[in-house]
């Protein structure tokens, strides 16, 4: 009971971050552990969001990353570890904003969702996975807690019915 | 505009961020750390809010019995998304932070330092680096004159330098300047801004001196409304210059200066997600946190219980509104200011960042 309890308060400060993220107060929410800083690798997902129907790019769509961890005991739960959003020419990044996670290997749950109703059409939210495995670092000196990890997905969605 | 002239725009975000604040109390996750190692220390500050001396009467804490503490954690906390910070009195007094930090570094957990300097030549900070530390803050407080007669020690500006200059020469080390702003350094943030840069810090953060320990008596030390306005103002306008990312402390509801003098809301997460062991084994929140805010003790106490079942004080802030909170306005988004200023036993406020600014428009 406590852990549903747990979940709903955490999606709820999702969700209260994403709309003050979209009042302009990116950074309201910080948290404390950054205040002197902790080393932390970037991992990014760039790509592109387009109409499977025809091939036009979609703006607007809001992007979700969340890690997913798997527990010892097998257990698989998932923290929302950054967001974005696509631009005019349908091109999104996210980056995991959290904060010195070992190991280096990780699996996102990526979701693209459209949230402004008719404006750019309309389209069924979609659901997949990034893995990085044995990721390479870019600017980076082989430390797990250095550089940057960067994988493309390029996604098409379909128009809800 | 007045500070208490909240755009539409941002007031909007502040009551959703009051209820993140709410959330944040119920799910109460320790991710934070202070470790008053020790209460030496080997500076005289007129300020110092610790009850530190050279020669500090409560002997340092042996390492084996805050690593026991820790361990009871095991389980509860992600150890990689906990921050452990060394505090002090001076953390480089002790001999043993290699030791410490290498174990720190074996459990997992990221650690930092809050030091003065004297003691950070280029060996020592090798040998922490090796040993895992990750993030450190430095004090300086002003030009030579003005952090000289802070800290008590004629040495001391040149010494807190000479460490910040090592630091960026570290690739994996994070860290920040702190200055606390006060009467004597006021006129001198714009040099001391630029000094900053030169020397590549990236990092500022500027704290005002809150009325306990050796500041209640010092009126040097209390910005006027006007200084502690024109701080704010400063602190503004260098965040847009973007040279230097510049954040005020952890301290105070500022009205319209919100979002624009940090990066964050203001939020005071003391024993919401911020725990300190101090000197004597005390549990608290924030290591300026003692008397009636203690919680607990590593010695008689099992950290995971109290973290889970005491705290209470710190998660439901309903007994602050009293007194000039009572009919505030903006209590909801304050919530009784840093429980540091509090009284730490009457639970009285004893400072109102709001007020301390609205008295400049009243004028």
């Amino acid at each position: 009971m406590a852990s549903i309890k747990f979940k709903f308060l955490k999606s709820t400060d999702y969700l209260i971050v994403l709309l003050i993220s979209i009042l302009g107060f990116s950074s309201a929410c910080k948290k404390v552990a950054a205040e002197y800083g902790t080393p932390h690798a970037d991992y990014i997902v760039i790509g592109k969001i387009e109409s499977v129907v025809s091939n036009d790019p979609i703006p607007d769509i809001i992007v979700e990353m969340r890690n997913v961890i798997i527990t010892e005991g097998g257990q698989s739960f998932n923290s929302l570890t950054g967001t974005g959003f696509s631009n005019s020419i349908g091109n999104y990044f996210v980056n995991d904003m959290g904060l010195g996670v070992i190991p280096k290997d990780r699996t996102y749950q990526i979701k693209f969702i459209d949230t402004d109703g008719a404006l750019n059409g309309e389209y069924e939210t979609l659901d997949t996975t990034v893995v990085f495995k044995d990721p390479v670092f870019t600017n980076g000196d082989g430390h797990w807690y250095k550089g940057i990890a960067e994988k493309e997905l390029n996604i098409k969605l379909k128009p809800k019915k | 505009m007045s500070v208490s002239q909240i755009p539409f725009r941002k007031r909007i975000a502040l009551h959703l961020f009051s209820k993140y604040k709410r959330n944040e109390s119920k799910i109460h996750k320790l991710n934070y750390i202070f470790w008053e190692c020790t209460l030496r220390c080997n500076l005289n500050c007129q300020h110092c809010g610790s009850d530190c001396s050279k020669d500090a009467a409560v002997k340092d804490m042996p390492l084996a019995d805050f690593l026991n503490a820790l361990d009871q954690l095991k389980g509860m906390v992600d150890p990689n998304k906990t921050m452990i910070v060394l505090t002090g009195g001076e953390v480089l007094l002790r001999h043993d932070l290699e030791e410490v930090g290498t174990n720190l570094y074996e459990r997992g957990f990221p650690w930092g330092i809050v030091t003065n300097g004297m003691l950070l030549n280029q060996k020592k900070l090798r040998a922490l680096v090796d040993s895992g530390l990750r993030a450190v803050t430095i004090s300086l407080d002003g030009l030579e004159k003005s952090h000289n007669w802070l800290r008590g020690n004629k040495k001391s500006y040149q010494r807190a330098v000479e460490a910040i200059q090592l630091l960026p020469a570290i690739p994996d080390l994070k860290y920040d300047i702190v200055t606390c702003a006060n009467r004597m350094n006021i006129g001198e943030l714009n040099q001391l801004r630029d000094l900053l840069i030169s020397y590549k810090v990236s990092n500022w953060r500027i704290f005002t001196i809150f009325p306990i320990g050796r500041a209640v008596n010092n009126e040097m030390l209390q910005l006027t409304p006007n200084e502690f306005k024109g701080l704010f103002d400063f602190i503004k306008q260098t965040r847009l210059e973007g040279k230097i990312k510049l954040n005020y402390g952890c301290e105070g509801f500022l009205g319209s200066y919100e979002g624009d003098v940090r990066d964050n809301f203001f939020f005071c997460r003391a024993g919401i997600n911020v725990a300190s062991i101090l000197a004597d084994g005390s549990i608290s929140a924030c290591p300026s946190l003692r008397d009636n805010f203690i919680q607990g003790n590593i010695y008689k106490d099992n950290l995971a219980d109290v973290w889970n079942n005491r705290f209470g004080l710190y998660r439901d802030r309903s007994w602050t509104k009293t007194g000039e909170c009572a009919a505030c306005e903006f209590y909801k988004f304050c919530e009784g200011n840093g429980m540091h200023l509090r009284n730490e036993k009457t639970g009285d406020l004893l400072f109102c960042h709001l007020h301390r600014i609205r008295k400049v428009e009243e004028q």
